[in-house]
């Protein structure tokens, strides 16, 4: 257990500046995961902000039997799913955020510092849902197959699966761009 | 982008903002249970009050009613059918005829005893038929108690009003001459006897020979009350000769 949850607990223990603590670790990296989904910085902040509501409003429903980092990104991926079956049964909803193109460049610029990273991100959102997903918790997020699996409900023979198909989709992503001109 | 304090701050109004409405939820839930309670209260109250509202008439108030209406022969003649059905009820005159308790008699003149149940806290009547009872009653209180059985408080011993000559004088003046010359010189047994109803007796017993003659006497009043036994001398006791038809005679020999 990292950081995250000894700010968890003092937040528990009714320090406020303890969330601030949460706050700052995690928030970036959850608006660019939900990202992923959703692809609206926009709507991914709104939708991490919804996460963070969530921890104030039940504070005692973490557990810590996961890290914090592994349960804030599963109510960040339910939150994400459901505004995409929100937005699948009402249209109109995805241009109720309009994306900035400014922010989308600066979340990426944030994350991504490195070249070589920026072209394995850009061949990672061509892939589908679960592939991206995946990927993205696994090589940005540094997660564990069993916290992935956590995060995507998965079970971890299922991750492995999708983790080498995702491999192999963005083998062939990546030598595609490759020989493109 | 949102900056660091915009993203805390939208955080911090948007949980204001679902805290507030479920106030208001939990608010408009507590307002629906107070009106299904009271609708609920009312339905086990109407009834009750409808009950209330619209009384039973009794038969003296239905037989009012229909007289007061002036131009209702029908009405006589249902009074005159109602009427025929109303029993006069008895009416205990409160004279007292004495004794412990409160005794009274009806109308017919029997006794009647009048009896103050503490535990049920209303009085009760007691009819006494016979005329042993009915004495008794008129110093012994006799009733029922809550479960209908009867319930006697017995009243306090005579025994010790008279002297034993007293007792022994009333008890010869019961004999007959004869009796008196049979047990002349014994030592009579004297025995009381109280019954369950409170009544109190004496019991002379003469002893001489094969006779014993045994005298009751009241214990209260020395009245004589009943007598068992008798004179038996040989010759009563002896049995008598086979008694036959006589034998044809016809010339009367």
């Amino acid at each position: 257990m990292g950081n995250g949850e000894s700010s968890y607990r003092r937040f528990i223990d009714g320090d406020e500046g303890a969330f601030g603590e949460i706050l700052d670790m995690y928030s970036e990296n959850l608006i660019f995961f939900i990202n992923r989904y959703v692809g609206n910085v926009a709507v991914a902040q709104e939708l991490s902000e919804d996460v963070f509501v969530e921890i104030l409003l039940h504070k005692r429903r973490y557990n810590f039997k996961t890290s914090l980092k592994t349960y804030l990104f599963t109510i960040g991926r339910n939150k994400a799913v459901s505004y995409l079956r929100r937005c699948a049964r009402r249209p109109e909803c995805a241009y109720e955020y309009i994306e900035n193109e400014s922010d989308r460049k600066n979340l990426e610029d944030e994350f991504i510092r490195k070249e070589r990273e920026r072209e394995l991100h850009r061949a990672i959102n061509t892939l589908n849902d679960d592939y991206k997903t995946v990927l993205h918790l696994i090589y940005f997020e540094d997660m564990s197959y069993e916290q992935a699996a956590t995060v995507m409900k998965k079970n971890k023979k299922q991750i492995e699966n999708l983790v080498y198909r995702a491999r192999q989709a963005l083998k062939k992503e990546l030598e595609r761009e490759a020989r493109l001109p | 982008m949102k900056s660091r304090e915009e993203y805390t701050a939208s955080i911090y109004a948007k949980r204001d903002a679902i805290l507030k409405k479920r106030k208001k939820a939990a608010g408009g839930i507590a307002a629906a249970l107070c009106i299904a309670l009271s609708f609920c209260t009312a339905a086990a109250v109407m009834p009750k009050m409808m009950k209330k509202s619209a009384p039973k008439e009794t038969a003296a108030q239905t037989t009012v009613a229909i007289i007061e209406s002036p131009e209702n022969t029908e009405g006589e003649i249902l009074v005159t059918y109602l009427e025929s059905y109303i029993r006069p009820m008895p009416e205990y005159s409160e004279e007292k005829v004495g004794g412990e308790g409160e005794n009274f008699v009806d109308d017919a003149g029997a006794p009647e005893n009048r009896i103050e149940n503490e535990e049920w806290g209303n009085k009760q009547f007691a009819h006494h038929v016979t005329k042993a009872v009915t004495e008794i009653a008129l110093e012994t209180v006799i009733g029922e108690d809550a479960l209908g059985e009867p319930s006697v408080t017995k009243k306090p011993s005579s025994v010790g009003e008279y002297t034993d000559e007293e007792i022994l004088k009333a008890a010869e003046n019961c004999l007959t001459d004869a009796e008196k010359k049979a047990v002349e010189g014994t030592e009579p047994m004297v025995t009381v006897t109280r019954t369950k109803g409170g009544e109190e007796s004496y019991g002379i017993m003469y002893i001489a020979g094969d006779t014993k003659i045994k005298i009751i006497l009241n214990a209260e009043n020395l009245e004589f009350i009943s007598k068992s036994g008798g004179i038996v001398s040989e010759g009563t006791t002896a049995a008598l000769p086979y008694m036959t038809t006589p034998a044809y005679n016809p010339q009367g020999e």
